[in-house]
Parts: structure tokens; sequence; C-alpha cells
């Protein structure tokens, strides 16, 4: 599907509102990029806050992986469209039939930006270092089932692991298993990765300066070990940082800005493709926008209540307006057709079957009839930011459904923050909550195990509809311990089965990750996982 | 003239104190987690929160919280922001410097246009000028500082490409103030509106006096008249109004650098609010507490130097 020329038709159709609606330019076919790349050259990329370290064990977000992850590299990659892993720092990993055993081949002869040569002494004190309690590392529940890592000789790192888990492959791709030089970690303690120092790695750019609140600058590291295979070519990268979305959009107008990822707003999508300078590209995600109840209260404990309101609400409809008219459909389920990344047949046969709760307010209100407490909804609130175009859009959309059922509920307005608040806090103080949630790793199970296992009904856990079904969290753990993926496969696609009947959740869109990019600039393409990836490795600039 | 300063100071710890006390408190009072805020809304583990909890010191109660906090500033240790892992004092020691540059620069063109626009004003009274200028001072003071930012990337960035959209420029003088004109401008509407308003109604009163009209029965020139005799008297009224501008400058700086992309105080102070990041806000509020009191004192030890007949005991 050509999301693109999606695009093009949304604007032809003047379905959406633009400042500036000049001629329509010839839309920039991305990654198809004309001549051969040559070294030189610089460009800025904006982010809308502040990172929070250049240190990967606390790149957990949207923002600080730009420079985080262009200096420091993990063990394996994602790749092919982030649906796969491949050998990076790792040449090569094998597990242990019992799925206990994890033995990785080391990359010889990498070099740091210091000059110095990775050892597996750095691989080693690098996990160790995520798995410790006292550092606090945002990404070290992805290795909580690790007991322990050894290197044997100087090519050969052996993780051992307490207990299988199937998801312990991908956590080698993130973060959590990048690579940092022990010497310089160790020689810095509490300032590394601050904008006092930095950070250094093996990774294709290296750190040259961060100046709080305002930019970090990157330099191309000419030591680079992959340099065979594509870049870097860039002399320079600028991180701006710029929390106003319109002046992001201007930056890309002047020109002052030539690379914008994910933080491109959906309400000025028509503008940016209008610009002559700026490609604007959509790719695949494993992300979406849906409510969620809390189901442990009246009258949200009722499965007829929830079906309604699912019956309600006008998905197809808020896609469409929010992200063209090509955007892929929901169904029942958080499950996305991207995130069929192993069984693809089987995952395709269960989505047949899935309900989509397509809208259909006679239906909705025939089962509100039944339900018999259909006047406990009167009063209860949805909470809602109005900062993303499609959440506030939700919401009131969600308002005026509701409205039409002789149902009054109320708009609880929160700021982002506030909302990761309550859709991580210890769920029970909403109702209803217009969420989000991408999936971490390419596996259909990071988009059910979090949401719907009752063991992440709590503070931190992403349960925010506090679905606490027996069935579903057996099916869900059983899984997880496998490594078999036929067989994983077919407990999630019960659990998927059961959690739509149930309807926890109206599942509303999964947009693309939007990508705006200068004409000037060649090579950019993004994968659904971009956010764990080195952004700027392969791209390069026409003079 | 010192003696009445050491007293200002010394009236002014009281007021600090509260300011200090009604911030910790009203920040925790906000919805919002500071620990889940932090952690970004991803999957996180109960102990990880629990553990961000207890370096984050926000256990116990927290009126115990307040004293350790008090108890750490007396000791100059302003704690550690949360979301960016850094000393608060050395956060805000990089952001001051842009802030400052910034209201400097407003305050500057400020003061440059407002008070000959108000002598002009007064001088011209009821002219086209006049009534020209009074039109300007309302469209300035009542577009909000955000709307305006925006408008000025619009027609100065996009549409005429003059002027830079956003940030700091550098690394030449000339460049940073091309870079810090727009959102300078910005910030110095509203003063310059207010400020130009209390020039002319100061200036009207005092032409009007009768030692005016001795200076004038003199046959001074008018330019001395205006300037020397007239200015001069009605400055006391027009400064304080401007030392308050200069306090609400600092208010403004909030909205205007995170719309134009300054990495200053005020871009920190939104973003810590929003992340809910109460060692960074708790500081930059109490900072921004004591600009505040010192402007003031500086205020009334320049009535001083201006107007020889206040004198303080």
């Amino acid at each position: 599907m050509n999301i693109t020329t999606a695009w093009r038709r949304v604007l032809a159709l003047g379905a959406m509102t633009a400042i500036t609606v000049s001629a329509i330019g010839p839309s920039a076919a991305l990654g198809q990029s004309p001549g051969t790349p040559t070294p030189g050259g610089s460009i800025v990329a904006a982010i809308e806050g502040e990172p929070a370290s250049m240190d990967p064990a606390f790149d957990y977000d949207f923002v600080s992986g730009l420079a985080t992850s262009s200096i420091t590299e993990p063990l394996l990659v994602f790749c092919e469209q982030d649906t796969q892993l491949c050998p990076n720092l790792a040449t090569s990993w094998k597990v242990s039939p019992d799925g206990l055993t994890y033995t990785l081949k080391i990359r010889q002869g990498v070099q740091f930006h210091d000059g110095t040569t990775m050892t597996v002494d750095d691989v080693v004190y690098s996990l160790d270092r995520i798995r410790d309690p006292a550092l606090g590392s945002y990404v070290g529940w992805m290795l909580a089932n690790v007991a322990d890592v050894t290197a044997p000789d100087a090519e050969t790192v052996v993780i051992t692991l307490s207990q299988p888990d199937a998801l312990l492959e991908y956590a080698l791709a993130s973060t959590a298993a990048h690579v940092v030089n022990k010497a310089f970690v160790e020689a810095n303690g509490d300032k590394y990765g601050t904008p006092a120092v930095g950070s250094i790695g093996t990774g294709p750019f290296t750190f040259v300066e961060w100046v709080s609140g305002d930019h970090q600058t990157l330099g191309r590291f000419d030591g680079y070990w992959n340099a065979a295979n594509g870049g870097p070519y860039l002399d320079t990268v600028t991180i701006k940082i710029l929390p106003e979305p319109t002046t992001r959009v201007a930056g890309l107008d002047t020109g002052e800005i030539d690379y914008l990822v994910n933080n491109v707003p959906s309400d000025q999508y028509a503008t940016v493709a209008a610009m002559d300078n700026v490609g604007l590209s959509f790719s695949p995600s494993y992300y979406g926008e849906w409510i969620t109840f809390d189901t442990a209260q009246p009258p949200f404990d009722n499965v007829k209540i929830r079906q309604a309101l699912n019956y309600a609400l006008d998905k197809q409809g808020l896609r469409q307006l929010y992200y063209g008219p090509d955007t892929p459909d929901t169904k029942a389920t958080l499950v996305y057709p991207t995130l069929w990344t192993f069984e693809e047949p089987k995952w395709q046969a269960a989505w047949e079957t899935l309900p989509a709760y397509d809208q259909d307010l006679v239906k909705a209100k025939q089962l509100l009839d039944e339900s018999g407490v259909a006047d406990q909804l009167n009063g209860k609130t949805i909470a809602y930011y109005e900062s993303t175009p499609s959440i506030k859009g939700i919401g009131e959309s969600f308002i005026d459904a509701m409205s039409q059922l002789g149902i009054q509920i109320e708009a609880q307005k929160v700021t982002y923050q506030e909302a990761v608040s309550l859709q991580f806090g210890p769920h029970d103080d909403y109702d209803m909550i217009v969420g989000s949630w991408g999936s971490d790793f390419p596996d259909p199970s990071g988009n059910l195990r979090p949401n719907f296992a009752s063991e992440n009904i709590v503070a931190g856990g992403a349960n925010s509809s506090a679905y606490s079904n027996p069935a579903v969290d057996a099916l869900l753990s059983e899984q997880n311990i496998l490594v078999d993926k036929a067989a994983r496969t077919d407990l999630l696609i019960q659990a998927q089965a059961l959690i739509a009947e149930d309807s926890p959740v109206i599942s509303v869109t999964n947009p693309g990750w939007p990508l705006a990019v200068n004409k000037r600039v060649q090579g950019a393409g993004i994968g659904a996982l971009w956010y764990w990836g080195s952004l700027f490795k392969d791209l390069w600039v026409t003079q | 003239m010192a003696g009445y300063a050491a007293r200002r100071v010394l009236s002014a710890i009281p007021v600090l104190l509260f300011v200090s006390f009604v911030t910790f408190a009203l920040i925790r009072l906000a919805p919002g987690d500071p620990v889940l805020i932090v952690l970004g809304g991803k999957r996180i583990s109960p102990q990880l929160i629990e553990q961000l909890r207890v370096q984050f010191g926000l256990t116990g109660d927290p009126i115990t919280q307040y004293f350790a906090w008090m108890g750490r500033l007396f000791q100059g240790d302003f704690g550690e922001s949360y979301k960016l892992k850094q000393d608060v004092s050395d956060l805000i020691l990089a952001r001051l410097p842009v802030t400052l540059e910034l209201i400097l620069f407003s305050v500057l063109i400020a003061v440059a246009v407002a008070i000959p626009l108000g002598v002009y004003q007064a001088h011209r009274r009821d002219s086209r000028g006049d009534y020209a200028g009074s039109l300007f001072a309302l469209i300035a003071v009542s577009s909000p500082v955000y709307f305006t930012a925006i408008l000025g990337v619009l027609v100065f960035a996009v549409w005429l490409g003059v002027l830079p959209a956003f940030g700091r420029g550098g690394p030449d003088l000339l460049d940073q103030a091309r870079h810090l004109l727009l959102p300078a401008v910005t910030l110095a509407l509203g003063m310059i509106a207010l400020t130009s308003r209390m020039t002319r109604s100061a200036m009207i009163e005092v032409l009007s006096s009768d030692f005016i009209e001795a200076a004038r029965a003199k046959g001074l020139p008018e330019r001395t008249i205006v300037v020397k005799h007239g200015l001069r008297n009605a400055l006391i009224p027009v400064l304080t109004v401007t030392s308050l501008q200069v306090g609400f400058l600092l208010v403004g700086t909030v909205l205007v650098e995170s719309t134009l992309g300054l990495g200053g105080l005020g871009s920190l102070i939104t973003d810590s609010i929003q992340n809910r990041d109460y060692p960074v806000i708790q500081a930059s509020v109490l900072l921004l507490a004591v600009a505040f009191t010192l402007l003031n004192l500086v205020t009334d030890l320049l009535y001083a130097a201006i107007d020889p007949r206040i004198r303080y005991a």
C-alpha cells in the first residue's frame, strides 16, 4: 500500500485543513535516492523534548535514541523492516533447546571512538550494568530473567537464564544490550551520559556536544567497523530541541530543519506534504491508539456494556479523518497485521474470524438495554490529552456517539504526562482513557501481554483496562516460556480471541510513523522500531 | 541607604520561605506521578518504581520531605533532576544565560521604543500620531505572547525569510542578535504597550504642572522643557511599572522559549512542570522569587537616585 499516494488523495479531497496549501509537490521517493553517496555535509534533525541521557540505560523514549543509538550500538539489530533480528556487534547467536542458554560470538577488532578495541569484558560489563538494580535502568526489566553473563573466551559471551523467555532475543537488539566502554563509564560515574561528558561507543557517530535545552551535536566516526556497508557519510548531525510543533513545521519549510521522525503533528501532514523542499512518507508501525475502560469497576465490569461502547464508536471514520483513507483497518485486537512477524498464515486466518465492532448504534442501544445497567454510564469520564489531534478526536467522538445514545459522558482533559500517569498508575483512578501503546519488539505478544495479563494491573504495568481473565493469563504466561514460534502463535491466537470477545478496549487506529525529510537528504527510511535504530548512518546530502 | 537595603533583604526571607513552601505543596497536589512520568509511559517493573521513589526522596510524609529539602538547600545542594539526571544547579546555570540575554534585549527594545513613544504622545496629545500609538499599545497588550511568536515565525521566517524561525544562533554576536530579535520583540511588545501608556499619562500630568509653565515663561527651549524638566519628573511611576514588567518578562520567557526553541530557564521550567520534576521546579521558582525581590529592591533604590526628594532614613 502506498501511503504517500493516499495522502495526496486526502489533499485533493480537501479533507484536511492546512495553514499554507500551495501546489502539491512531487512526493519524495525516500530510499530510492539518485546518485552515489558522498561523504560530507551536515543535517539538522529536531526532537520535541530534552533527552533524558546519552546513557543507553535511560534511553526508553522517542527523543533520546537519535543520539544514543548513533553513539552506542546493540549486540543484534532489527532488520527486514524491523520484523527480524540480524547480527551486529555479535556475529551470531545460538539458543539452547531448553531456551536457557544464549551463546553469542562477539565481533573482533571493533573500535571504540577513543581508539580502544571492544572486548568481551565490555560486553559482559554492559549487560551486567543494565541488570544491576542499583543503576535503575529503564530497560532493566528486559533482562529480568537473566541469571548470569559470562565470557568463556575472548570471542564468546554466554547468557544464562533462570527461566525461558521468548522475548530475550529481542532485548539484545534494544538499548538493554548496547555495548558501553567499561573504562569510560567507570571513569565518569554519575556524569556518564550527561551533557558534561556525553558518551563513547562503537557507533557511526561520536559525541561532539550537548547544550542543555538547545541541541546535541554528533560527528562522523571514521573508524566505524561497518563503514563498508554504507555510511556514515555526514560530517555532523545536529539534533535540535523544539517543543512547539508549529515551529518544527516552520523549520522544515525554511530549510532550517532537515529531518523530523514521528514528531510531525498529524493536523499538519497536509502542510508538510505540500512543501516543495520536503518529502513526507509513512512507515508501518506496531503502534495504536485505543480507548480503555477500568473493567474492575461497574458498569465496565459488564461485558455487554463494553461491547455496546465498542459498537458506538465510529472507528473507521476516525481512522480516515486523522490518518487518511488508506490507513490500515483495525479489529478488536492490538495485534495489528504489521505484528504478524512469524506464522503469518495462522494470524491471517485468525484475523478473518475476529470481530471489528464496526459502528452500529442500533446494536449498541440493544446491548445497553440488555445490560440493565446502562444508566450507570451517565456522568462517567473519559480522560484524554489534546496535544495529539487523533487522541483528542477519539475522546470527543466517543462523547458525541454516547450522547446520540442518550448517555452523558464527561471529558477529563489532561496533559500528556498526566495521561501517562493514569495509564501506568495503580489503575483505580479513572473510568476511561484514550490510550496508546506500541510494542517494543517485533512480536505479537508485545502488544498482548503488557496490556492484558492480570500481573500487569499494578503501578508501572500497562494493563490499563484492569483486565483479568484467568484463561488469558494462562495462555500468555505459557507462550512466554516457549521457544517454538508455531506453538506460541497457537496460544497467542487463542488469547486474542478471548480478549476480542471480552472487549476490554476499543481498538481504533494503527497509524504509520511519519518521516519528513528535506529533499537534499538522501538515504532516509525508517522501520517500525525506528526508536531502537541508528537513524543517521546511511544518510548523505546532495549539494 | 546600606541599612535600608539590608533591612529589605532580611524582610524578603519570610517571603521566600513562604514561596518555597507553597511551591513544594502545590506541585505535590497537582495530578501526575513523577516516577511514572519520568519512566515515560512504557513498561516498567514495580521494583523500579519503588526504587526511584526512594532515590527521589518521595517516601515518608511530605512535611519531612520539605524539611529534608530545605536542609540540603542551606548546604547549597539543590538536588538532582529526576528526568535529566543532572545537578539542578548545573542545569540552571547552563540555562540562565539565554534567558538573561533574552530579557536584557527585550528590556532594551522596550525602553528604547516605549519611552520616546510615550513622550511623543504626551507632547502631541490627541494628534493622529497619539491615536496610532494608543492603537498599537492596545493591540500589543492584548496579543498573547504565544500567538505573537507563532505569527512572527510565519511572517518573518516562512513568508519573508528574513529572520530565522528558532534557536539561539551563533557563534558570532551578529548571528545571535538576528536569532534573538524575534523572541525579544515578541516578549517586549506587552512591555512597550504598558510602559508607553504609563509614560504618556505621567508626562501629560507633569507637562500641565506649574513648574513647566514657569519654565516656559522663562523662555527655555521646548526640548529642554520636555526632556529635562518633564521626563525626569515623570520617570518615577514609569520606573515602577517597568521594573514590575521585567518581572513579568521572566514569566513571558516561559512561553517564548518553548515556542521559539530557546533552551533557557523558561523552557526548563515548562518542561519540569510538565514532567513533575520537583527538584527543578522548586529551585527555579525560588530563583524567580529571589529575582522578583531583588528587582523590587533595586527599583526602590533607583527612586532615590532619580528623585533627590526621596530619602531613606
